[in-house]
This record gives C-alpha cells, structure tokens and sequence, in this order.
C-alpha cells in the first residue's frame, strides 16, 4: 500500500505539468477548430463557424495537396531509410580495425542542428555552385536544378532526410547486433551457415523487433519534418514539398488563418494517433 | 598434388583481400557520405567568398577568420547564444527532476496495465506536431503576455524534454537487480531514501546521457522557437536563418555561425552515443 502511495506521488509531477502545457493547449485547439480566427482581419476574435473548417478541409485542393505530399514525402523517407539504415548496420557487423570511431562518425548527422542541415543541402543542390549539381553535370553533361523541379525538390527534402536519420537507425541496430548471444551465431556458423544465410534468416530475424521500434519512431518524426523543408524549399516549388505540417504553418502563420490551421494539424494528429495505435496493436500480438 | 593445395590456397587469399578491399571501399563511401556536409560547412566557414564556391571545391586553401569576425560582429549573437543556452538547460533541468521520478514509477510498475498506459501517454506528447500546440499557445501567450518572452519557450521545451526522459530512463531502473532494492526497504530505509541515495547513485551515468540528449534537441529546435520569440529571445538555429535574405544567402557567415551552433552537440553526441543506444532502442512503447 505504502509502496504505491510513493509511486503515485512520483508520477504525478510529471503527469500534471504534461496536463497543463498539453492537454488544456489541445482541448483548446478543439475549441478553436470551431471558429473562425483570423488575427490579421479582426485581431483574434473568435467567430463560432460550427464544422466549417472541417468542411473547408474536405474541398480544399492545396490541403488534400499537402495530405498526398506528407504520404509521399513519409514512404519515401521511410523506405530508404529503413533499407538503407539495416543494410549499412549489417555491413558494418563485423570485427574490423577502427569500428567505433567508424560507427561514431557515421551517426554524426543525427545530432547535427537540422536547419543548418536543411542550408547545407541548399548549397549543395544549389544548380550553379552546388557540389552535387557539379558531379551530376561531370557524369552526365546536364544541367541538374534539384530544388527548383517538382519531382527533383521532394527528392531533394527526401535525401536530407534520409542522409540525417539513417545514422539513427543505424546507431539502434548496431547496438541490437552487437547485443546478439554470441552462441547463436557460432551455432548458426557450426552447421555451416553462409553469410547471406547468417545475415537473412539469423540476425535480421532477432533484430526485428528494433527495427520495428525504429520504423515507428522514424514514421512519426517523418511525418513531423518541418526544419529542412522549411530552408529548403519552404514548400515550394509550387507546392511539390508543402506536407501537412508546412501548410498547417503556412495557413497560421503566414496567413494568420488560426482556426482553420488548426483544424489542419488537428486533424492531422488524429488519424497518425488513429494509425499508431492500429500499428502497436499488431505489433504487440507479434 | 602440392602445387594445387599451394594454387587453391592463393585463390583463396586473393579472394580474401578481394573482400577486403571490397568493405573498405564500402565503408569509405558510406563514410563521405555522411560526414561530407560537416566537413564542407568548417571548410567553408574559414573560406573567403571566392574560395567558397569554387567548383570543384578548392580542398587547399589560405584559411580565414573574416566569416567568424563577421558573426561575432553581429550585434545580437551573443544575446541569442545565451538565450540558446538557458533555453536548453532550464527544460533539461526541469525534463529530469519531473521525468526521472516518474521513470522510475514506470519501471517498478511496468507489469501492470496503468504504467503500460502512462507510456502510451507520454509517447502521445511525440504525435502531435509542435503546431498542433502552438497555435493554442500562440493565442493563450499574446493574452497573457508571454508572447516573445524566453519562458514561453521554456515551458514549450520543457514539455518535449519529459517525454524523452520518461521514454530513455525505465530500462536503466530495470537494470538495476531486485535485491539490492529490497535489501535497503529490509534495512529499514524508506522507498524515498531507497530511491535517493541507493537507486540514483547507479544510474547517474544514464540521467547525464539523457540530459545531453535533452540539451541536443532542445538546442536544435527551430520551429517552437521561430514561432515564439522575437529579436530579443531569438536562439541561435533562429539566428542562423537570418543569413538568408532577399539579396541571396551569405554562405561564409552563415557557415561560420553554423560550425559554432554545431560542434558542442556533435561533441555531445560522441559523448553518449553508446550509452543511449540501449534506451532509444528499449523505448517505453513496448512495455
């Protein structure tokens, strides 16, 4: 009894600050989805409009744009990086001369501030003076303008993204590797084993569940990126790298649309809230 | 008979060299590729304009202060660096004497259903994008005045800082053997004096590794800050935009103001990257 008592009074501190600085700002947003806010045309008054921006999201093309372009933007991430994250963290699986300080600079990006990342990047997608627009033009004679083509500047938001948070998923996959019992993977060797055959049906199956984890935590900051795309492509061009999270921006702080930016970002949080919680119950029943 | 052993087992090393030489050209390309963007930003931060954008890239060249003269020069950079820094250490502070407590809680609970719920509400705090809060907090802020004030940053940072350390913490706690716990509650220490003076001395090393990862991301933010302060509370990654104008980006003070925002975090991050592999990979959503 005593015991739980002590619990109780550990828990709460943090649960009351995460109450006021959360929850009374969310039930607050609930209550502004069903207004109209405007700060710039009546200085933040607050108009009820009952499911109107509801509505507006529903028939508005740049929103539904935004949606499409967050989809995009996630899967592709979220592909590579998982991919490539396992495929490096595999390769780097074995004992060799300078591994940790192979492994520490490898995950060097991931503590790098990402909108110093996202300027970086410019420069180097930059079509005059750019490094990469350089190479590409010695290899293949053409001219590159990365962030200024549709299709070339999601590329671009893509490849900073993964560029920063691969090291991420390699940094918990090493560590999951390097944790494996070092008598499955002799036994496995002992009955002769290939190294493909190790890697596909030894140590990525026993690894699964970090990899699992990382997925998860990448999807949901994927989702949320805002920093690079913001100094990369600011959504632009057009709006080819405007995700969710850029309009919801936009639309609040450019056009100081308040309530219906909210009912942007707010119902974006419900349907990846929606989705995670579909995704943990399967993976618990794994 | 001799020779063919002899020949198969020169097949046999060059191969093995073959291999060799293969994994270190792989790990050198993985390699530029992900430490190249950090050494062109120090190498051009000590460039000149012309040295800069010279294609292809100039890897000798007479090196330069003019880029950090240029940012130290500006007026408000020490004002943002100091605003940088309390802003990250207050939330760290505060994220750690709220979030290790309660971590603690979590682990000893973690069979029941309650603390796998507690996870769940913490890890929901990551779900919603910062936007989602700040437009509310944005409104509540211009009401109550704390609109570009340093402690509306805070508090927004202090509410990203509880969640990491409430998801990193637990697995250390659970670390620690059951006896010794119940070996200081027989001694007739209290469940508080067990968990001050036995319980935290071991997992010190975990709370510093996850107060630098605080301070990592705190520091890097950029959105809650963009947002919320104004030319007196600005921090640095905010600074550093400003850099970007309508005349085109002055790269040399920008990559100058970005080396000296950086190299503390990465030397951070060298720092704890072994011992938070574990908690990140624990997270408290598996429960």
């Amino acid at each position: 009894m005593k015991k739980k008592k002590i619990y109780r009074a550990f828990i709460l501190p943090a649960i009351i600050t995460m109450v006021i600085i959360m929850i009374i700002p969310f039930l607050f947003a609930i209550y502004i989805t069903f207004h109209d806010v405007n700060l710039l045309e009546s200085g933040g008054a607050f108009f009820f409009a009952g499911i109107k921006n509801f509505k507006t999201f529903f028939t508005d093309k740049r929103a539904l744009n935004s949606v499409a372009t967050s989809v995009k933007f996630l899967v592709g991430a979220l592909t590579l990086e998982m991919f490539l994250g396992v495929a490096i963290s595999v390769f780097l699986d074995r004992k060799f001369p300078g591994k940790g300080i192979i492994r520490a600079l490898v995950i060097i990006p991931m503590f790098m501030t990402p909108v110093v990342s996202g300027l970086i990047w410019r420069a180097f997608f930059d079509p005059n003076a750019g490094i990469v627009s350089y190479l590409f033009k010695l290899i293949t004679h053409r001219q590159l303008d990365m962030l200024g083509t549709m299709s070339g500047a999601m590329w671009g938001i893509i490849i900073v993204d993964l560029w920063q948070w691969t090291p991420f998923v390699i940094l918990l996959v090493m560590a999951s590797l390097d944790s494996l019992p070092e008598e499955t993977i002799e036994a496995a060797k002992v009955e002769g084993a290939s190294e493909w055959q190790m890697i596909r049906h030894v140590k990525i199956p026993m690894v699964k569940p970090t990899i699992i984890m990382a997925a998860m935590l990448r999807a949901l900051e994927a989702l949320k990126a805002f920093d690079t795309i913001y100094v990369m492509t600011k959504g632009g061009p057009g709006s080819a790298t405007e995700t969710m999270n850029m309009y919801a921006y936009t639309v609040g702080f450019e056009f100081y649309r308040i309530g219906y930016a909210t009912t942007i970002s707010f119902i974006f949080t419900i349907v990846v809230s929606l989705g995670l919680s579909k995704l943990l119950q399967r993976t618990n029943a794994l | 008979m001799d020779q063919d052993a002899i020949r198969k087992k020169n097949i046999r090393t060059r191969k093995r060299l073959l291999r060799g030489a293969g994994f270190w050209a792989g790990t050198i390309v993985i390699l530029l590729f992900f430490t190249a963007p950090l050494i062109w930003l120090v190498s051009t931060s000590f460039k000149n304009y012309i040295d800069a954008f010279a294609m292809p890239p100039k890897l000798i060249f007479k090196p330069t202060l003019e880029n950090y003269i240029t940012v130290f020069g500006k007026a408000n950079f020490f004002n943002n660096m100091v605003n940088s820094i309390i802003s990250a250490v207050v939330p760290t502070v505060l994220g750690i004497l709220v979030g290790v407590p309660c971590s603690y809680a979590i682990a000893m609970l973690m069979d029941k259903k309650g603390a796998k719920n507690l996870s769940f509400f913490f890890l929901s705090a990551r779900i919603a994008p910062p936007i989602m809060t700040l437009l509310p907090l944005y409104i509540i802020y211009s009401k109550i005045g704390l609109l570009g004030s340093r402690w509306g940053i805070i508090i927004m940072y202090t509410l990203m800082c509880i969640p990491i350390v409430v998801w990193l913490m637990p697995v250390y706690f659970r670390d620690i053997p059951n006896e010794l716990r119940e070996a200081a509650l027989v001694d007739g220490c209290s469940e508080f004096r067990t968990f001050t003076s036995i319980i935290l001395p071991l997992v010190r090393p975990a709370i510093a590794a996850t107060a630098i990862y605080c301070v990592i991301i705190t520091w890097n933010e950029f959105l809650i800050a963009l947002i919320l302060s104004n030319k007196t509370s600005q921090t640095l990654p905010v600074m550093v935009t400003s850099f970007m104008t309508f005349q085109g980006t002055q790269w040399g003070p920008m990559t100058a103001a970005g080396s000296i925002i950086m190299i503390p975090m990465l030397i951070f991050g060298f720092v704890i990257q072994k011992s938070f592999a574990r908690g990140l990979a624990s997270g408290s959503v598996k429960g």
